[in-house]
């Protein structure tokens, strides 16, 4: 049998990136400086975040002019919503296993 | 030990910014106020050009009272930076709506009273109870309840068109005092 976290994918486990696809999971999308100030990132480290999500197919990303300024709209697509759910399966699995170990240890010590 | 501590933060974590990204959905004072207007205009119109006409006000006056919010939550999500899904809501309304005008031809046509005056105003209760699930918003189930008590205290007391304007003037009455507690809500909590 596999230990849960086994099943924690790179691209998503990863604090940031989870905090992203998790805000833009109950939006339509969010923009690149709400982003960054709700994560409280410099905008290298969003970009670079971004960019691992976007490579793995798990946002899409839309740079547009507003009102003659550029600005960058992020989306989650299916397959990142998919792999959010994955791992937060994932980890509620993680705590279940762990609960489940410390009840037979408190068991066998007693 | 330390797994389990990590998985649990990191399950709050996505709780907390999950309920951010969430949180336009149940910004719903402006869709209440625009209804309740509506509403309100339809209470003693009813009474003047009778039940039977009211389809030709109401539908289209929610079409567009579901576009103009749907223009409302694009213009704040383009000030605020995170726009929520517009299409749920105006899927639902305009299905609740065409519903609601179908229960009330139907109800007509077939001599069904209960379903004449009260069909149209269940079938946008369902549509609001739908939408308060997705947006996970109080306010609108608050709403919603109101709506169906209104619903059930006109059928009983009242017949034909007063029923009617009991039922949409009690909802922009509701609509409006929900409005109201929902922005001052959100400006003390944006």
């Amino acid at each position: 049998m596999t230990h849960p976290t086994s099943r924690l994918q790179d691209d998503v486990h990863q604090r940031v990136r989870l905090g992203i696809l998790a805000i833009l999971n109950g939006a339509s999308r969010a923009d690149f400086a709400f982003l960054r100030q709700t994560l409280g990132l410099t905008d290298g480290n969003l970009g670079k975040h971004l960019q691992v999500l976007e490579e793995a197919g798990y946002v899409a990303i839309d740079k547009v002019f507003e009102n003659r300024r550029p600005r960058t709209w992020v989306k989650i697509t299916r397959s990142g919503r998919a792999a959010l759910d994955e791992e937060l399966a994932a980890l509620r699995e993680v705590i279940a296993s762990a609960e489940r170990g410390a009840t037979n240890e408190s068991l066998s010590a007693g | 030990m330390g797994d389990l501590r990590t998985a649990q933060e990191s399950l709050r974590e996505v709780a907390r910014l999950d309920a951010i990204g969430r949180a336009p959905r149940t910004e719903v004072w402006f869709p209440l106020l625009v209804f309740g207007l509506i509403n309100a205009v339809a209470a003693p119109l009813v009474l003047m050009i009778g039940r039977d006409h009211l389809g030709s006000f109401y539908l289209p006056a929610a079409l567009a009272g579901g576009v103009l919010s749907a223009l409302h939550y694009r213009q704040t999500g383009r000030v605020s930076g995170l726009q929520a899904p517009l299409f749920a809501w105006l899927a639902v309304i305009a299905g609740a709506t065409v519903a609601g005008a179908v229960c009330s031809d139907a109800g007509r046509e077939e001599g069904w009273r209960a379903l004449n005056l009260a069909g149209p105003g269940v079938a946008l209760t369902v549509g609001y109870a739908i939408l308060a699930l997705w947006a996970r918003s109080t306010v609108l189930l608050v709403a919603v309840a109101a709506m169906a008590v209104a619903i059930a205290f006109s059928v009983n007391v009242a017949d034909g068109d007063p029923a009617i304007a009991f039922q949409v003037g009690s909802w922009a009455v509701v609509f409006f005092c929900l409005a109201h507690f929902n922005y001052s809500q959100h400006r003390r909590h944006p």
